[in-house]
């Protein structure tokens, strides 16, 4: 399996994992909205049937009164005919107006059942027959007859309309009670309801939250795995740079030591010298490999300055004169790779070139180098003290290896190579672009 | 001096035998892993040692180097493509004569043994 497929597996992975836990978070707001909105509902429904319950009993207690009352007012209408006390005369008005509030109290109740409220119609009608006769032996005795009202009673009218009262109240309140009943049992349903739905949904919000940590859990894994992925990876990717790194270098040694025991073994002087000028340019891009690999930390960068220094050092020291004096002005200017190389092969070409003819052995000699950045370009000079360059000399002549070499290098940094001859010595001057990336 | 050459390329280790002859030492003996390498240097008593870090049957110059210096008291000089400060530092304790990164030069191989006869 390749990177990109690890990658690719542990991306859907992640993604897989976002999604179930995006959906089971959508889940759960609307299963909490459903079920507040059950609650709700149910919370209502239970309330209503409380209501009616509330209602019936209301109807029956209203019914049990108006017989009551009407009782009260036989009662009273009896003690008045026996002793005319006026107290019996109050106590029957109250009562008479009590039976009349609360048979149109029941009445009123009654207005939602079609049936009943004929009932109630009935007991009405009866209540006020009542009454009235009760009114009329009232008013009979208060005219002194009192033997007519003694009659009236005797004529059992006022019983009988007693007796169908009775009945009256007896269906009316045998209705209500089967009503009560009936509305008892939906409330107590609708209780039980409530509550195996709260159980319900307690048990769903446990279960949610237990899946969504778990899948907190899962997703931490995933993310944990695909670290411990990269990390395995970047170690990879390290130890084969490294091996790399060594191998690239481990080459350039094979090619250095076979061209160093060539020169070696050649009888000819001019051969010998062109093969150190090679070894000496293999040697010089294996410094430049050194300096962007050698550190693990920081692949990458070149640093021309401090190269263009240490390079002119040694490669002055490797003169083995002690009259030449070499002086530096280098900025420290961070190259890419792409850079580098080229560069580094120019640097090594034009000092060679500076100690091979700028440096005449009779005479001590002074060696400048300087590399600075100037606007936008860079700019290499390296200035000699020697006879400088002969008259004709161009760059277009192209008449040395070394030469068309710095040439075209200094071409493939995008710049230009320059030669003018000072009062003592000559300069060769390399600008090119700063690096765009 | 007398130095034992341990590396396991052959043109490289022929390389540096005849740059520290023209320097003026005696090669005493060469190998390309650790084990000849260290049965040589019982044998021959080098001066020194020029060690390349990643040896043939993959075998550590590391570990060699360590082997000689606490076994027969012979330094070493490092030569290699891949010279990390923590080998750096992991050497400290057996003093090591240098690190020389590949490609090598004759003058930095010089600079390095005039240090170590000094």
């Amino acid at each position: 399996m390749d990177e990109g497929e690890v990658e690719g597996l542990r991306g859907r992975d992640r993604q897989a994992a976002r999604e179930r836990a995006f959906r089971l978070l959508a889940a759960t707001v609307a299963a909490l909205f459903g079920a507040f909105a059950i609650l709700g509902g149910l919370l209502v429904w239970y309330d209503n049937a409380t209501g009616m319950v509330l209602h019936t009993r209301e109807v029956r207690e209203g019914i049990s009164d108006v017989h009551q009352a009407l009782s009260e007012a036989e009662a009273a209408h009896r003690l008045y005919l026996l002793t005319r006390t006026p107290v019996a005369l109050g106590q029957l008005n109250d009562a008479d107006q009590r039976a009349r509030r609360r048979v149109t109290e029941v009445e009123f109740l009654t207005r939602d059942n079609p049936s009943q409220q004929r009932g109630a119609q009935a007991l009405s009608d009866l209540t006020r027959q009542r009454l009235a006769l009760l009114e009329r032996g009232v008013g009979l005795a208060h005219e002194g007859r009192g033997e007519d009202a003694l009659a009236l009673v005797r004529s059992g009218q006022g019983t009988a309309v007693m007796r169908a009262v009775r009945e009256q109240i007896a269906v009316l309140d045998g209705v209500e009670a089967h009503l009560e009943a009936e509305r008892r049992a939906r409330a107590a349903t609708l209780r039980l309801v409530g509550a195996l739905a709260l159980l319900v949904f307690a048990v769903a919000l446990g279960w949610l939250f237990i899946k969504a940590l778990r899948d907190i859990n899962v997703d931490r894994e995933v993310e944990a795995e695909t670290a411990e992925r990269l990390r395995g990876l970047l170690q990879q990717r390290t130890l084969l740079l490294a091996e790399v790194n060594h191998r690239v270098k481990n080459s350039l040694q094979q090619i250095a030591s076979v061209v160093r025991m060539q020169s070696r073994t050649t009888d000819d002087p001019v051969v010998a010298s062109a093969l150190d000028k090679t070894l000496g340019r293999i040697v010089a891009v294996g410094r430049v490999h050194e300096q962007i690999y050698g550190n693990a930390g920081k692949v990458g960068d070149f640093d021309a300055g401090s190269y263009a220094a240490g390079l002119a050092r040694e490669l002055v020291d490797s003169m083995g004169r002690e009259d030449i004096t070499l002086e530096t002005d280098v900025e420290p200017l961070v190259l890419d790779m792409a850079q580098a190389a080229p560069l580094a092969l120019i640097m090594n070409e034009l000092i060679t070139n500076a100690l091979k003819y700028g440096c005449p052995p009779d005479r001590p000699c002074r060696l400048r180098i300087s590399l600075r950045t100037v606007g936008d370009h860079h700019r290499l000079s390296i200035s000699d003290e020697g006879d400088g360059v002969p008259a004709g000399f161009s760059m277009a002549s192209k008449t040395s290896l070394g030469m068309r070499v710095v040439d075209a290098l200094s071409r493939q940094l995008g710049g230009s190579l320059s030669v003018e001859n000072n009062a003592v010595g000559a300069t060769f001057l390399v600008e090119f672009p700063r690096s765009v990336a | 001096m007398r130095i034992l050459i341990v590396e396991d390329d052959a043109l490289i280790a022929l390389d540096i035998a005849w740059l520290l002859q023209d320097l003026g030492h005696e090669v005493c003996a060469e190998a390309a892993d650790a084990f000849t390498g260290l049965e040589a240097a019982e044998q021959t008593k080098p001066d020194m040692a020029v060690i390349d870090i990643r040896l043939a049957r993959n075998t550590d110059g590391g570990k060699l180097a360590r082997t000689l210096y606490c076994r027969l008291g012979v330094r070493s000089l490092f030569v290699s493509g891949s010279i990390t400060e923590a080998f750096r530092k992991d050497m400290a304790a057996i003093e090591p004569l240098g690190f020389l990164a590949k490609p090598i030069s004759r003058r930095h191989l010089d600079e390095a043994l005039r240090g170590a006869a000094a």
